[in-house]
């Protein structure tokens, strides 16, 4: 079999996680692959300063790297570019989370035999963060990032339509896992620090953007003021979230709490609550959304092809605050808890930190092996209707591809 | 100052006779179906008469009659009014019932063909990449393609309100300047007239409720005044000091219609369609995909050029044109490549969106 393959993993802020999605996902990653290859991390020194040992040398059995830029906004192009031209020097696939290096994976693809596995992140170019010079950017490089990766991933199957139809290739879907939440039971403080832990409420946790439509769920618990809507998120961060603050949190039923970062600490308010509800509309599948389903919550999300998908359909769903009033007025506690096993069922099952190592490491096998990437359409298809016929292929030249849904 | 005087009494005459002109043929156009009639690609919703090209044609070609200069030198000049009066008749009536590309192609063929005989060619890359006098067989083909591509160029440019106009003015303008610094008195009389009679032009084309298009008729007029009248200049600048200056006012002026045209050729080619199907790619529809209203992406464009061409010209007389021709062709490329980026945003965006809602 020979010695063991060595992993470079780039693009994320770093370990130990302490950020977002894709922080934890490395973690998980090293959790249970740190054995099998040998990994490296790449991490920002901006994050992790030297002082006060906050930067450690390995995380488990993975080595840190780190390089002094931030590992998000424009800095990370040059951050993941560093990173992949460091890893070129030892690694044998690359493993790169997010597109702001991909202008120099041509380069890469055409004179190295390394291999490269993206994951391209949703579709951070439409989101409405960006600049226009940063949309540019990053729709330019997205096409570069599936055209010169050897495997590219979405984490939601409405993202793997969309590089279908936009790129004839095939994304492999990998989600997040959610495993590493769990129920805590509220003890005599927290009540005391927490008063709504006594009774039902709502519990949302995002950042304060108008894409995860904060605005649409507070109004509508303006309009409910028999049931209790706890929020977390970064309201001081924006003149939107100082807005939306200042106009709703003198509610008594509205609960609005700054950015909790200690896992139990978030869990124990979500774990308690009674239903979760979830507003984001773009980006695919969000890991506050599995986590959530995995605590057995019941879900009432926006209606967005993402956040279908990632609940099969199953849960419950909005498009403005009416709606979101409505379901909220009329689902009965009982209808609630047995919404919350089936998000629970849909959760163990999909969004486990095992099964989406596994997927990774097998992608990884995959990658050493490959050698052109693959299409979504056979070759085949490109050639005349007349000679397929012959070939009594005719029936590629038009198919009706997964994607192409009623 | 006599000169001067002289230029504005021309200039006026020609503006104030193109507005009656259009005030009276609007109907008359509308009656005899001389209109554009919207379909799903353009940018209008009802019908507009298309009598703008002949207007400005009629208006500015009385005006000079006041000159003399006109009278001085017609001789001399005879290919630019043959050409006008042939390209104006051929475009108004593509304008009214649509004439062969092919047939259109063999005219400005013909037209070029003489217009090099009777002595206005290309002869020489005034330095261009460091050549000079050209061989016989090269002025002959470069003339052809020059003067054809830009009639086309300009043809195309033809796409929203103000824009065709604008480029006109401004480049007519600019030509004004180079024609008084090598005594082409003549063009400098022609060229003032037919700014005046496009401003009066573009108070109808910029209204709402008079609104009138140039069609063909005068954009194919336009384009060849400009790139023959070029091509004079050019030719009367030679061995005078002011040759830099006077080439790097024609580029600057024919730069962008013909830099665009190549582009969405060579797309249009590269994507295995034929270069004349039409699509919403040209420089202009870039533009209105920022999200600016027709006449704003017209000003702007048209500012654009304004400093392309002075800079164009200052460049050329301090350094050397080739520097400019590159920095142009470096600038146009990167701009039209970020645009181009964004209108693909805003067409994903769109289907994107579709997909969300299913």
């Amino acid at each position: 079999m020979g010695a063991k393959k060595k992993i470079a993993v780039i693009g994320t802020v770093g370990l130990p996680a302490k950020y977002g999605g894709f922080e934890t996902l490395a973690a998980h990653l090293v959790k249970n692959l740190d054995r099998k290859y040998k990994i490296t991390v790449y991490c920002s020194g901006k994050k992790y300063k030297k002082i006060n040992n906050q930067r450690q040398t390995y995380y488990r059995f993975a080595r840190l790297k780190y390089l002094p830029f931030k590992a998000n906004g424009i800095q990370s192009i040059i951050y993941d570019t560093l990173s992949i031209i460091h890893a070129l020097f030892y690694a044998d696939v690359l493993l790169v989370l997010g597109v702001a290096g991909a202008w120099i994976l041509p380069f890469v693809k055409t004179f190295t035999n390394k291999k490269i596995i993206i994951s391209i992140d949703g579709i951070e170019w439409k989101r409405d963060k960006w600049n226009f010079f940063a949309k540019c950017y990053l729709f330019w490089a997205e096409n570069l990032a599936v055209k010169y990766s050897h495997i590219d991933i979405s984490d939601n199957e409405s993202i793997q339509d969309y590089t279908a139809i936009r790129y004839g290739s095939l994304s492999r879907i990998i989600e997040y896992g959610a495993d590493h939440t769990m129920k805590v039971v509220p003890v005599y403080e927290d009540r005391q620090e927490f008063p709504f832990l006594n009774k039902p409420y709502a519990f949302k946790v995002c950042r304060i953007e108008p894409e995860n439509n904060v605005h649409e769920v507070l109004k509508a618990f303006s309009q409910l003021t028999k049931y209790t809507l706890v929020m977390v998120g970064n309201w001081e961060n924006s003149e939107y979230g100082r807005g939306l603050k200042q106009q709703y949190e003198k509610r008594a039923s509205i609960i609005l709490l700054d950015p909790i970062y200690e896992q139990s600490r978030l869990d124990l308010l979500r774990s308690n609550a009674l239903v979760y509800i979830h507003g984001h509309a773009a980006g695919g599948t969000n890991p506050s959304l599995v986590e959530a389903m995995y605590l057995g919550l019941p879900v009432i999300a926006y209606g967005v092809s993402y956040n279908r998908t990632t609940t099969e359909d199953k849960a419950l769903y909005f498009k403005n605050h009416k709606d979101l009033i409505g379901l909220i007025k009329n689902t009965t506690i009982k209808e609630l808890k047995a919404q919350g096993s089936i998000m629970g069922e849909i959760a163990k099952r999909r969004y486990n930190w095992e099964l989406v190592s596994d997927k990774y490491s097998q992608l990884i096998t995959e990658a050493l092996m490959v050698k052109d990437k693959v299409a979504v359409k056979p070759r085949l298809a490109q050639l005349g209707v007349t000679k397929l016929i012959e070939m009594n292929l005719g029936h590629l030249k038009h198919q009706h591809l997964f994607f192409e849904k009623e | 100052m006599d000169q001067i005087k002289e230029y504005f009494v021309i200039l006026a005459f020609s503006l104030v006779l193109v507005l009656i002109l259009l005030q009276l043929l609007r109907k008359v156009a509308i009656k005899i179906n001389l209109v554009d009639k919207p379909n799903a690609r353009k940018m209008h919703k009802k019908p507009i008469p298309i009598i703008g090209g002949v207007a400005i044609v009629i208006a500015a070609g009385f005006a000079l009659l006041l000159s003399p200069e006109f009278w001085n030198s017609i001789n001399e000049y005879y290919v630019l009014v043959v050409g006008t009066i042939v390209l104006l008749v051929i475009g108004a009536i593509d304008d009214k019932m649509d004439v062969r590309a092919s047939l259109k192609l063999i005219i400005q063929i013909a037209l070029a063909y003489f217009i090099f005989n009777s002595g206005v060619r290309i002869e020489s890359m005034y330095g261009i990449f460091g050549i000079y006098e050209l061989p016989y067989a090269i002025q002959y083909i470069l003339t052809l393609l020059v003067i054809v591509g830009v009639i086309n160029a300009f043809n195309l440019m033809d796409g929203i309100d103000g824009l065709a106009a604008g480029l006109s003015i401004i480049g007519f303008s600019a030509y004004t300047y180079i024609a008084i610094l090598t005594g082409e008195l003549f063009l400098a009389v022609l060229f003032v007239a037919i700014i005046g009679a496009i401003i009066g032009f573009l108070k109808f084309n910029l209204s709402a409720t008079h609104k009138v298009f140039m069609g063909d008729a005068g954009s194919l007029v336009l384009g060849y005044i400009l790139v023959v009248s070029g091509i004079m200049l050019l030719q009367s600048a030679q061995g005078s000091a002011n040759v830099s200056c006077a080439l790097g006012v024609v580029i600057g002026v024919l730069g962008l219609p013909v830099a665009d045209s190549i582009r969405v050729y060579y797309k249009r080619i590269k994507s295995g369609n034929s270069p004349f199907k039409a699509d919403k790619t040209h420089f202009h529809h870039l533009i209105l995909m920022l999200g600016f209203e027709h006449k704003r992406a017209s000003f702007i464009i048209t500012f654009f050029v304004m400093c392309v061409i002075a800079l164009s010209a200052i460049f050329g007389t301090m350094f050397n044109v080739t520097l400019a021709i590159i920095s142009f062709l470096i600038l146009y490329v990167s701009i039209s490549k970020v645009l181009d980026i964004n209108r693909n945003i805003t067409i994903w965006r769109e289907k994107i969106k579709k997909l969300e809602e299913k």
